[in-house]
């Protein structure tokens, strides 16, 4: 829809900050410190992406921006409000008003079919059931999957579920969408046409994605990569998006190990 | 969210089922016992409602079958001014009738009353058998002879003039008598001597006196008069207080059907809890991501408490299926029909579903405060 002209970034409000955050959780009796102190900020309109190893601390941190966990030490503001101060209630509420999620296991409910499981998020407000269903519908339909509508999870390829997970996250119309390992489920040619609806949602409708990978094949869609390694964020650089040559050394040798 | 709970009780529908089952036999267990109960009240009330007299018992007898008073104070009875007739009776239940064993077994079993024969019509049974369908009454000076009720006829195929045997005693049938409460509906009436001797009854005792007034209108005068006047020989009781009495003893049935209720709730709400926790820690993933798409703690309560709800209504509604179908087979097996009143049968509905929710309370409590993240890591790779 709006393309977003050349803004300088400091002009910018951000959508997110992340000031020094550390998590540190209990895995039996042995601490692990999972983030030991990383910021970064997300500008309305960007696509980020989060590269690194499993077991680097890239899906803790999306959950702290996801406002799904509260970190052990520093701040995550969303909008400038700080979500470490926030009760369960009102963070629930902001990530119902701004924020969607896809995962990687999709995680639908078996039981409802594919519109049903797009309209969740709006069960407890107040729109109408109608209304709900008319809005999911045309979601699917943007993602490409309206005819399989009526159809339940597991009568739905890989592929579908996904896209069906991404409607759901689109329901509410939120400003940031945060997806962990989007394509980690999915053969590569599916997870090209996911790739493809995340790009057109990122291009067309100005939707902020944060995405947590370890598919480097991913940058090329990105305004900027975070590549984050033992908690601690390694390196940042520009993504491919605006024609940018993306370039950095680890995420070439990531390539030539999955080659391998 | 309604749709949404119903469909997750459908995913383990064995699990569901049993749950079911257990609020189901609860349900249908506490209509059953209350409505008996209801029903031998409605029975009682049914047979000294129109009583138009003092029943006088032993002093300090719990019931009639356990009063024992002497034959000749029936004078002292007669003395009182006002007082038009007093008939006396001796009540029992025989071992064998026709040879066959009189056993709660086959339903309510055959009871005897013997009285005054010339005075039934002046006697405790006066309102309860009022219509002769065939014979005639007992009269003065009968002897050897018996009354019958309609059922009792009918199930035992005796007519006017067929013998029925009670223990080693065989008796003529006179008459059959049509009763107006179900409880003498298996009698059989004869003269106060062969009722002493068919029951082996102690010489000069009897179990109670029906006092008639002469006039209708003093029956409370003259059972305050009996109890002024032989307060350690005689318990005297009108109508109301005779219903008064029955109401005592069914109170304690009623505190028993009511620790019966107390049980069968404990259990049936278990079931409820424990598939309801079995439910949410299998949902675990599910439920972090409604939070993660933005459901409040209240929303997730709210899912859980509805599906317990549900639970209580599916098994309430089959319970009391269940109940009306267990009492009818009681009334046609024993002739004591439970009384299942409209009103009953909602406060049985509620009690149903009150404790599925409160059972359901915890286990939507735990979901309820499940972190998304925490909820999100256990379903990892479903």
């Amino acid at each position: 829809m709006v393309k977003k002209g050349k803004v300088k970034k400091e002009e910018r409000k951000p959508i997110i900050e992340v000031r020094k955050i550390k998590k540190t959780y209990l895995l039996g009796e042995t601490k692990v410190h999972a983030l030991r102190g990383v910021s970064l900020n997300v500008y309305p309109g960007e696509l980020i992406i989060i590269l690194g190893p499993s077991g680097s601390g890239k899906s803790t941190l999306l959950h702290q921006m996801g406002a799904l966990d509260i970190p052990t030490e520093g701040k995550v503001l969303v909008d400038g409000l700080d979500i470490t101060q926030m009760d369960s209630w009102n963070l629930s509420m902001l990530r119902r008003k701004k924020m969607g999620f896809i995962f990687q296991s999709f995680n639908l409910i078996p039981t409802l079919d594919a519109v049903e499981n797009v309209h969740i998020p709006l069960l407890p407000t107040n729109v109408s059931e109608v209304a709900a269903h008319r809005r999911a519908m045309h979601l699917l339909k943007e993602v490409g999957i309206e005819d399989r509508a009526h159809h339940k999870p597991n009568q739905l390829s890989g592929g579908e579920r996904q896209r069906v997970s991404i409607a759901r996250a689109l329901i509410n119309d939120p400003e940031i969408i945060f997806a962990d390992e989007p394509t980690g489920n999915l053969d590569s040619k599916t997870g090209e046409k996911v790739l493809e609806i995340i790009r057109k949602l990122n291009e067309e409708e100005g939707k902020t994605f944060v995405i947590v990978t370890h598919d480097a094949s991913l940058v090329e869609f990105a305004d900027r990569v975070f590549i984050i390694r033992d908690g601690l964020i390694e390196e940042e650089n520009l993504g491919g998006k605006n024609g940018h040559a993306y370039k950095s050394e680890s995420v070439e040798l990531n390539k030539r190990k999955r080659k391998k | 969210m309604f749709k949404m709970s119903f469909l997750n009780l459908l995913r383990r529908k064995s699990r569901t089922v049993l749950a079911l089952l257990g609020i189901m036999i609860g349900v249908a267990a506490l209509l059953v016992l209350v409505g008996l109960v209801e029903g031998i009240n409605a029975l009682a009330l049914d047979a000294v409602g129109g009583m138009q007299g003092v029943y006088v018992m032993q002093d300090g007898a719990t019931d009639d079958s356990l009063s024992i008073v002497n034959l000749s104070d029936k004078s002292k009875l007669e003395a009182i001014q006002g007082v038009k007739v007093v008939t006396p009776t001796i009540l029992g239940v025989p071992q064998t009738v026709d040879g066959k064993r009189n056993s709660m077994s086959g339903g309510i079993p055959v009871s005897v009353i013997g009285t005054d024969p010339g005075q039934v019509s002046n006697s405790l049974l006066a309102t309860a058998m009022q219509n002769l369908k065939e014979g005639r009454m007992l009269r003065s000076g009968d002897e050897g002879v018996v009354l019958i009720s309609t059922k009792l006829s009918d199930d035992r195929k005796k007519h006017v003039n067929s013998t029925i045997k009670i223990n080693d005693y065989s008796f003529k049938v006179i008459g059959i008598v049509e009763v107006t409460s179900d409880f003498y509906s298996n009698v059989i009436v004869l003269p106060i001597e062969d009722a002493r001797k068919v029951l082996d009854f102690e010489e000069g005792k009897v179990n109670s006196f029906f006092v008639v007034p002469a006039d209708p209108a003093n029956v409370d005068k003259i059972d305050k008069i009996i109890d002024f006047k032989y307060p350690d020989d005689f318990d005297a009781y009108s109508a109301q207080e005779t219903a008064a009495l029955t109401g005592d003893i069914l109170d304690s049935l009623r505190a028993m059907t009511l620790v019966i209720a107390l049980i069968s709730s404990i259990v049936a709400g278990i079931g409820v809890m424990n598939t309801m926790l079995m439910s949410v820690m299998e949902r675990y993933s599910e439920i972090g991501v409604l939070k993660a798409v933005g459901w409040t703690n209240n929303n997730v309560m709210q899912m859980i408490l509805l599906e317990s709800m549900f639970l209580g209504v599916l098994g309430g509604i089959a319970g009391i299926v269940f109940g009306i179908l267990v009492g009818e087979l009681i009334g046609i097996a024993s002739g004591l029909y439970p009384l299942m009143t409209p009103m009953l049968i909602s406060e049985v509905f509620i009690f149903a579903i009150s404790v599925s929710v409160f059972a359901g309370a915890y286990p939507a409590f735990r979901a309820s405060r499940l972190e998304p993240i925490d909820a999100l890591r256990e379903g990892q790779g479903d």
